[in-house]
């Protein structure tokens, strides 16, 4: 009997673990053609790209202490981001992300247009228990968005 | 007793999900002759922004739907809308809102263009993730041809 209930707990925990650590780091297109109809200002050939979002997440203790992060990393075979995760170290910034978008637009032949970041702190006080524990528990979220232009669409 | 107070606690944190479940755009005129950048006046800005609810991270629950028709009132549309184990919040379907409203508008042309998803953990302790997709950018007036 204990010992199932040790299983259970094991489990639970792996459940949240990869809960926790799915969607750190995520690259979402939008579907060719989305654009068609739009013109962007200093951006010609935008109506022929598409438009692209970046968003890496890390957790911390006490704003400083990095416990698990998204890492961006670059799978040289299928030419594409991998997102994963880095444990006890922080891969949440302004540098991961640039490189990630230089690698997307190289790789599809594209020009960047519109790259726009953003990042964001919070703490977890709302999802603790008392309150205690998730004061503890912080995340900083960072991310880029741009359009992806075709290098041939650019030139016209 | 106990059980009444556990089914409580339940549908309210339902309904509580479903009302933040919601997909909001507005396209704000630019009541203003004050030119943004490069000398250009901005006909409108516009924003999107849509939410989805997923159960570890893999499993829709429920979802806002995107604004791709009707003309809203004042520019501004807050849809209760909601689609039960999908998940609509995407960079696609605010794309859709935003093509929506340049139609509406009446110029297709915009600048500043700016997507921002946000991933909130803090729901039940890592169990329930909130998903939200934000796009935003300045309208535009459509170029004369001969320009």
């Amino acid at each position: 009997m204990k010992h199932k209930s040790v299983t259970h707990v094991v489990a639970g925990m792996a459940a949240l673990f990869a809960a926790m650590v799915a969607g750190c780091a995520s690259v979402e297109y939008s579907t060719p053609g989305k654009l068609k109809n739009v013109t962007v200002k200093g951006a010609p050939g935008a109506e022929a790209g598409q438009h692209v979002a970046i968003t890496t997440l890390g957790y911390n203790m006490f704003g400083c202490i990095p416990l698990v992060s998204g890492d961006l990393r670059w799978d040289d075979e299928k030419h594409e981001i991998k997102g994963g995760f880095s444990l006890f170290s922080d891969q949440v910034g302004y540098r991961e992300l640039q490189t990630a978008l230089q690698n997307i637009a190289e790789t599809r032949n594209c020009d960047l247009a519109e790259v726009n970041f953003h990042d964001s702190n919070g703490f977890y006080a709302d999802a603790s228990w008392g309150g205690l524990v998730g004061m503890c528990f912080g995340s900083s979220q960072m991310g880029v968005s741009a359009i992806l232009v075709p290098r041939g669409n650019a030139a016209k | 007793m106990n059980t009444i107070a556990k089914a409580l606690a339940i549908v309210s944190m339902s309904v509580v999900a479903l009302a933040g479940c919601s997909s909001y755009s507005e396209i704000a005129k630019w009541d203003s002759n004050i030119p943004v950048n490069d000398g250009e006046v901005p006909v409108a800005s516009f924003v999107t922004q849509n939410f989805s609810y997923e159960l570890l991270w893999c499993i829709p629950l429920c979802t806002g739907v995107p604004w791709t028709e009707g003309p809203g009132k004042d520019g501004v549309v807050d849809k209760y809308n909601v689609r039960l184990f999908a998940n609509e919040a995407t960079i696609d379907g605010n794309l859709a809102s935003l093509n929506h409203a340049l139609d509406l508008v009446g110029s297709h042309r915009i600048s500043q263009l700016r997507t921002k998803e946000d991933d909130s953990k803090a729901w039940s302790l890592f169990l329930v993730n909130r998903h939200e997709v934000r796009t935003q950018c300045l309208i535009l007036p459509e170029v004369p041809e001969d320009k």
